[in-house]
């Protein structure tokens, strides 16, 4: 698994896209973040358009599984030898941290604008908390990619998981149902500020980054390539 | 045992209601060049992605150099090199570092390895350039240094030859048989182009509605096919002397115009040429004639025609 990561760096020291995909994600966020009223820290108010954009997470999961798919990279690793558990751990590994590198690279960008134009303190606490909601949240892409194996179905069907996350947001009784969905936990987040029921809120992201990972794999496990 | 590569022992392989692979035994010998024979759809290609671990059979047993079981299957690939259905490259890099990717995940240490593949492949000089400017043939030769990077002892081609102009086609041609004699690397190619498979390999294997239908070895398949010599002297009875006692083979036919069909020296019409001229015949007409692998292939699947 090394040998596979050690070319997955290279791969990704010698690409354009992530950075690409950051640009983007950062300019939509500067964008969204000026719904920001003074009420909140420049940090919490990011959190808000944490969620809308995880379109862009879709994007890195196509291009970074999905189009691995298309491109036959997968499909040579395997024929190289390497055992499909190997190449998965590499794959989902490689992508969950590039994705979850952009979502808080941008909560830093904030929280440093933040403290230059407010002299806001830098919640560094509340960035570590989030992360496993942001890696449960981009768990779903993943699963759409390893699940579909090709970069058009993984942006299509990514889309419509997104859609249909974004919307269960906005239904009656989120307050209740936010603490059981990744995407809830920002919406918690930026409410308050903090988790006040942080050891469930864990939990959940746990079971539910685990229920996707193993959907993942089952899905590339003994699949045919084509 | 030890040259037996691969061992497919009952292989099917079933697609809901389609058959695609239906009992394939077969066994590929160390050292050899294979031809594998079949219309679109025959199953060549479901086979070639089964012995890679691309997919998985639904019965049968595969073998490589002697194992089998998913793990060690899985270990023995690292010695195989392939191409199916398209290499995997990187457009947005260039030929050397797509190399360079695929040797970080060989594992393979020595960086120089890069320059001397592509050298082999004949893209040295466009080793900087981004794959994604590549031309079909460009990328195909890419795809075969991609194949050859680990020095593999069993290397697969799956339609190696799409894309190529002719020169690139002999090249890649004079690269398989030379790979073969200088590393002893067993080889099966896959192509549609069956005039070229003749001329490249050692063995053949016509695959059909998913089962082999035959294997045989050029020597077989120019006996089945007919292939000969026709060679048309002046004076018959001495070229007749000239192959008995001078090339020592019996493998002749006088034919009633007194053509002699030569079912020897396939591969060296040269020799005969020079022995009868050195033994003063004159040859009037030296031909290769013959059924070619494309009429035999045609005649043993039933004139071509599908289902």
């Amino acid at each position: 698994m090394t040998k596979l990561i050690r070319a997955e760096v290279y791969k990704l020291t010698h690409s354009l896209y992530p950075w690409g995909i950051w640009l983007a994600y950062l300019a939509f966020s500067a964008v969204l973040v000026r719904d920001h009223t003074g009420e909140f820290t420049y940090l919490r108010s990011a959190l808000y358009p944490i969620t809308f954009l995880q379109f862009l997470i879709v994007g890195i999961a196509a291009v970074c599984i999905g189009n691995e798919f298309n491109n036959r990279v997968i499909q040579g690793y395997v024929s190289s030898g390497h055992s499909r558990a190997a190449v998965f751990c590499a794959k989902s590994l490689i992508y969950s941290v590039s994705a979850l590198m952009i979502n808080e690279l941008t909560l830093l960008f904030f929280g440093i604008q933040g403290w230059m134009v407010s002299g806001e303190s830098i919640d560094a606490g509340l960035m570590i908390r989030l992360a496993p909601s942001l890696l449960a949240m981009n768990m779903v892409p993943m699963f759409v990619a390893f699940l579909t194996k090709s970069s058009g179905k993984a942006m299509g069907f990514g889309f419509l998981a997104y859609a249909l996350q974004v919307a269960s947001l906005n239904t009656p009784g989120i307050t209740e149902r936010a603490v059981y969905l990744p995407y809830g936990h920002m919406f918690i987040a930026f409410r308050d500020g903090a988790f006040s029921h942080y050891p469930v809120i864990l939990a959940v992201d746990i079971v539910w980054s685990l229920v996707f990972l193993t959907g993942s794999y089952l899905a590339f496990r003994r699949s045919d390539l084509k | 045992m030890d040259s037996i590569i691969l061992e497919a022992k009952g292989i099917t392989k079933k697609y809901r209601q389609t058959l695609a692979l239906d009992n394939v035994e077969l066994k590929l010998q160390k050292g050899k060049i294979y031809g594998f024979i079949g219309q679109n759809g025959a199953g060549k290609t479901t086979f070639l992605r089964m012995v890679t671990g691309l997919a998985f059979p639904t019965g049968g047993e595969l073998a490589l150099w002697g194992k089998t079981g998913e793990k060690e299957l899985q270990e023995q690939r690292k010695r195989i090199g392939c191409i199916i259905e398209g290499p995997a490259l990187y457009p947005s890099m260039t030929a050397y570092q797509n190399l360079e990717v695929q040797r970080l995940q060989r594992g393979i240490p020595d960086k120089g390895i890069i320059d001397k593949t592509l050298k082999m492949v004949g893209l040295a000089d466009t080793a900087r350039k981004k794959v994604r400017n590549f031309s079909l043939g460009m990328k195909q030769r890419l795809g075969i240094a991609i194949a050859l990077l680990n020095t593999p002892e069993f290397l697969i081609l799956d339609e190696p030859i799409n894309g190529l102009d002719p020169q690139g086609i002999v090249d890649v041609r004079n690269l398989i048989k030379s790979l073969n004699k200088e590393y002893g690397m067993t080889i099966i190619i896959s192509s549609h182009i069956l005039e070229e498979l003749y001329n490249t390999a050692t063995d053949f294997i016509l695959i059909d509605h998913g089962r082999i239908i035959e294997e045989l070895s050029e020597a077989e398949l120019n006996e089945k096919c007919k292939q000969h010599i026709a060679i048309k002297a002046t004076d018959t009875n001495k070229a007749i002397m000239v192959l008995e006692e001078k090339l020592h083979t019996d493998k002749f036919k006088v034919m009633p115009d007194n053509t002699i069909q030569l079912y020897d020296f396939l591969n060296d019409t040269e020799k005969v040429a020079v022995e009868l001229a050195q033994s003063g015949v004159i040859v009037t007409g030296l031909t290769v004639t013959g059924d070619t692998l494309e009429q035999y292939f045609l005649d043993k699947i039933g004139g071509g025609k599908r289902d």
